[in-house]
């Protein structure tokens, strides 16, 4: 009986410890990261295959293939990962960060946080360190990221400087 | 005492995996990391960009025009370089081949054109059968097929010739075998066979003839390439040559610009690989160059 009760504590202990040390990890296969140019509307590609977690200890990853991006000029696209990205040489771009206001977000409750994500991303082989602004929503326990920043190519020894010099990039996940 | 153990062995365990538990905090970076790396194990990259354009020169790659693109394109070449100052080193006369090619879908391009010299109509189709791809599924060349025809529309002054539509006609069919190498170096052998409705001015070869090209490109750098195509016959008409180009192509954009130096005058198959009455070894050196630029066609959608 008493070993009983030793065990039922030591159990109940557990859970609690459990509850207390878990880390909520969310993830989806299917974000997704627009790019645009400012100056040529035409100069537009999405991927809808963008690999990304958040949990709720602040930590915020992206990954995608550079060929998920879809052009809708078929040339386009392949000068874009012949020329430009080097996607063979360079198939992956890589972004991990943590959300620098975590305090001001509640992963338990819903509702709409502004955050500001600051992290590394890698492109076409060089690592910058980025800021981005953006939001996280939570609906019914899930979160969902959205946020969007300016990349200057010559930062990531990109020279597209006879199509553009920035692009516009938009992220938007949803999580499960 | 024997459940006392077990029971104690079980409470022992439970605490060996909470403490683990604590001591492994999930780290989203490694995470990634090596989930990136599996992906990245299984998956089948497709190569990109054999060559820049579908053709090398004057020869067709295994390249297909984008689908929903059109190409217009149009190569000029010259009178031979050896015709000295008085005919500006050839630059003086040029015959053109006007064409638009269309991209039907991911493998199936057809393209029309026009040539100045013997007043040529032709039409062709080219299909890629299979993608050079690296990964989990390996397929070491990109084959594709073409069919081409042309039409001779020029008028023969004399009337005993008889000449009917049907001699007019020329066919080519081609099987493409190109091996894209390292970011630099592709090469591409193009069995060919050509069929001559009829021998007009002609003599010695055969009316089905066989050749077999040999094309490479050598990247100098991400926009510029130097290109040599020559094509070997197994039978010749009297007084022709093997046709050998070497040009340059200079990417910019959706422009390419080919700039190339070749004995041949001819721009359909049949004429450029059969009909080169000109030789390297005496001068008979054509400048030429051809534009691309390609449109998109369907309007701007999805804005």
């Amino acid at each position: 009986m008493k070993q009983i009760s030793i065990l039922a504590v030591v159990t109940a202990f557990l859970f609690i410890g459990f509850q207390a040390d878990a880390q909520k990890v969310f993830a989806t296969r299917n974000g997704r990261i627009t790019f645009e140019s400012p100056t040529d509307g035409d100069v537009k590609a999405v991927n809808n295959e963008v690999t990304s977690r958040i949990a709720d200890n602040g930590q915020l990853t992206f990954s995608l293939l550079m060929k998920g991006f879809k052009f809708k000029l078929a040339e386009m696209q392949e000068h874009f990962n012949d020329q430009y990205a080097e996607s063979t040489k360079f198939p992956r771009a890589d972004f991990k960060g943590n959300i620098v206001n975590l305090k001001e977000v509640n992963f338990t409750k819903d509702g709409s946080y502004k955050v500001s994500v600051k992290g590394d991303l890698t492109m076409h082989g060089v690592t910058k360190n980025v800021t981005v602004n953006g939001v996280v929503e939570i609906k019914a326990g899930k979160p969902t990221a959205r946020g969007s920043f300016v990349i200057s190519l010559k930062d990531f020894k990109i020279d597209a400087s006879s199509v553009t010099e920035k692009v516009d990039v938009e992220v938007s996940c949803q999580y499960q | 005492m024997k459940t006392l153990l077990k029971r104690s062995l079980a409470v022992l365990c439970l605490i060996c995996t909470h403490f683990f538990a604590h001591a492994q905090q999930v780290d989203l970076f490694k995470m990634q990391d090596s989930a990136s790396a599996a992906e990245d194990k299984n998956k089948t990259e497709r190569t990109l960009n054999t060559f820049y354009s579908t053709r090398l020169v004057t020869t067709q790659t295994v390249e297909i025009t984008g689908k929903g693109s059109m190409d217009f394109r149009i190569n000029h070449r010259f009178a031979p370089l050896n015709q000295g100052f008085y005919n500006l080193f050839g630059l003086d006369f040029v015959s053109a081949r006007i064409g638009f090619d269309f991209g039907l879908s991911d493998n199936l391009m057809i393209g029309i054109g026009r040539t100045g010299t013997n007043k040529e109509g032709d039409g062709f189709l080219k299909y890629r059968i299979l993608r050079q791809q690296s990964g989990t599924k390996n397929v070491p060349v990109t084959i594709s097929l073409l069919g081409a025809m042309a039409y001779r529309g020029v008028r023969y002054a004399d009337p005993t010739l008889n000449v009917k539509t049907k001699d007019r006609m020329y066919y080519t069919a081609q099987l493409m075998v190109a091996r894209k190498f390292n970011e630099h170096t592709s090469l591409q052998i193009s069995p060919t066979y050509t069929r001559y409705n009829r021998k007009l001015f002609l003599t010695g070869g055969a009316q089905d003839l066989f050749s077999i090209g040999f094309l490479a490109r050598q990247k100098v750098s991400k926009r510029v390439s130097i290109n040599a195509e020559y094509f070997v016959q197994t039978q010749r008409f009297d007084g022709t040559y093997n046709p050998l180009s070497i040009g340059v192509d200079i990417q910019t954009g959706g422009h390419v610009f080919q700039l190339h130096f070749t004995n041949s005058i001819g721009m359909n198959e049949h004429t450029f690989i059969h009909e080169t009455f000109g030789s390297w070894g005496k001068g008979d050196i054509r400048y030429g160059f051809n534009i691309s630029r390609i449109f998109t066609l369907g309007g701007k959608k999805n804005k």
